[in-house]
């Protein structure tokens, strides 16, 4: 998979231990070229960077735990 | 099934409670529900307690236990719920229907959750076990972030009603200064509200529900007992309950603008009270976040898909409005302390049908619902309960 859509997203201002360093960071649920959607974090996210539904993101490899990483 | 009633409420303050351990918290809400119930302890057959997060938080697991140790309960069977912010409704439930099946005559619920010693980090991470670990938490969801989620898809398909989401927010605070038991009794201004530091796009501070220690308790009789013993207050029936799930994750539900586990609940509990929406006089519904509240008061059928900001500009959810909702303060103002928080809203249904809720007493309240949602709408308890 190479592209997915944002089909809901927020950008988080704060977070839990293990994320809290990363704020503001974009969380989404992407929907696939299959439709099947999936929740994840997506990386890249500037204030100021336009976010918005239906937008697309692309893959930039796997994660340690072999899942695929999605970018703005 | 046998009928069921409520014949005693209890609750602590909610709030933030530095000096009150579980045990405390537990102690006065239990004690005062019993009292309230006029029964002996020793006529209490079985113990219910909704707890989501103390093993975490606390370190305390088998709550059920210690709750009957403080309570003096002896040795009849406990039970701890979880089922996340729903963990204290599904002690409800599930003493309801024991009673209904004939196990006991009078069973004892409630839940209690301390939650506020700890980093505000360390309870983000406590409530995200809530959702699925792997897929969700490690991609750094949090619950504000889902249900900014949703209310972000919500604007998508229908519109933006942030203003309407600070709406809620002010109406849940203007309610709490009535409330002697709510954590947050503050005039705050809707300008505060809607000028607030974001937390989640588009959720910023006032539409989140508050961080709180506290307990609710209950007792639960058989009809037949319920008269004997209900001398002093209003007998209050169970005229109707629904439980429903659905998927853990956000995005294995096919519409997260409606939740199916809330509309599935409401159709057992209104089925089962022979009613529908328009016969309830008020409601207490889980207003974690704003935009769930306005979610929450479609899916019972108050107003149509996409409508619910429409009747809270109108000023229809208001306290003085035609179908007030969460009079108490809700999970916003009044707090959340997640296990117990099914309870508490029972408390206050309960309250208002018995006329005890003085400054905010409403003038009509025969029938009332209330609507407890645990994860992102993964469960979903709903009650309807009239006063005779």
């Amino acid at each position: 998979m190479e592209k997915a859509k944002i089909y809901t997203y927020s950008v988080l201002m704060s977070s839990t231990e293990e994320f809290k360093d990363r704020v503001p960071y974009v969380c989404a649920i992407l929907e696939g070229g299959d439709g099947v959607r999936f929740a994840s974090l997506v990386e890249g996210y500037q204030p100021g960077v336009d976010v918005a539904i239906g937008q697309e993101v692309h893959a930039t490899g796997k994660d340690a735990a072999g899942k695929m990483s999605f970018a703005l | 099934m046998r009928k069921v009633c409520v014949i005693g409420i209890g609750e602590t303050r909610m709030g933030r409670l530095p000096d009150r351990s579980l045990r405390d918290l537990i102690d006065e809400a239990g004690h005062k529900a019993i009292a309230d119930a006029g029964i002996e302890k020793s006529e209490i057959g079985a113990l219910y307690v909704g707890n989501f997060n103390a093993s975490y938080l606390c370190g305390q697991g088998h709550m059920g236990a210690l709750a009957s140790e403080v309570l003096g309960l002896g040795s009849i069977p406990t039970v701890r719920t979880e089922g996340a912010c729903a963990s204290g409704s599904l002690a409800f439930r599930f003493g309801t229907m024991a009673i209904a099946a004939g196990f006991y005559d009078i069973v004892m619920v409630g839940g209690v959750e301390k939650m506020t010693h700890q980093p505000t980090e360390t309870v983000t991470t406590g409530i995200a076990s809530a959702m699925d670990y792997e897929w969700e938490a490690m991609q750094g969801f949090t619950f504000p972030g889902s249900f900014a989620m949703i209310a972000n898809r919500y604007f998508h398909e229908y519109r933006d009603v942030k203003h309407e989401m600070g709406l809620c927010a002010y109406n849940a605070h203007q309610n709490a200064m009535l409330n002697p038991d709510a954590q947050m009794p503050k005039d705050v201004p809707l300008a505060k509200i809607l000028g607030a530091d974001l937390i989640a796009s588009p959720l910023s501070l006032f539409d989140c529900s508050l961080v709180t220690d506290g307990a609710a308790f209950v007792v639960l009789a058989a009809a037949d007992v319920a008269e004997r013993v209900n001398g002093a207050h209003r007998v209050i029936d169970i005229i109707g309950t629904g439980h429903a799930g659905d998927a853990l994750t956000l995005a294995a539900k096919p519409n997260i603008t409606s939740f199916a586990a809330s509309k599935a609940a409401a159709a057992q509990a209104y089925g089962q009270a022979g009613l529908g929406p328009d016969d309830i006089d008020f409601a207490e519904v889980h207003d974690c976040f704003t935009i769930t509240q306005i979610i929450n008061t479609e899916d019972l059928g108050f107003f149509p898909p996409g409508k619910g900001g429409d009747a809270v500009a109108d000023g229809v959810t208001a306290r003085d409005g035609k179908k007030p909702i969460n009079v108490s303060g809700g999970l916003k103002a009044k707090g959340h302390p997640i296990g117990a928080t099914g309870i508490s809203q029972i408390y206050e249904v309960v309250t208002q049908l018995r006329g005890d809720a003085g400054a905010r007493q409403l003038k009509k309240a025969d029938i009332g619902l209330s609507q407890n949602l645990g994860g992102t709408a993964a469960t979903c308890v709903i009650n309807i309960f009239r006063g005779r």
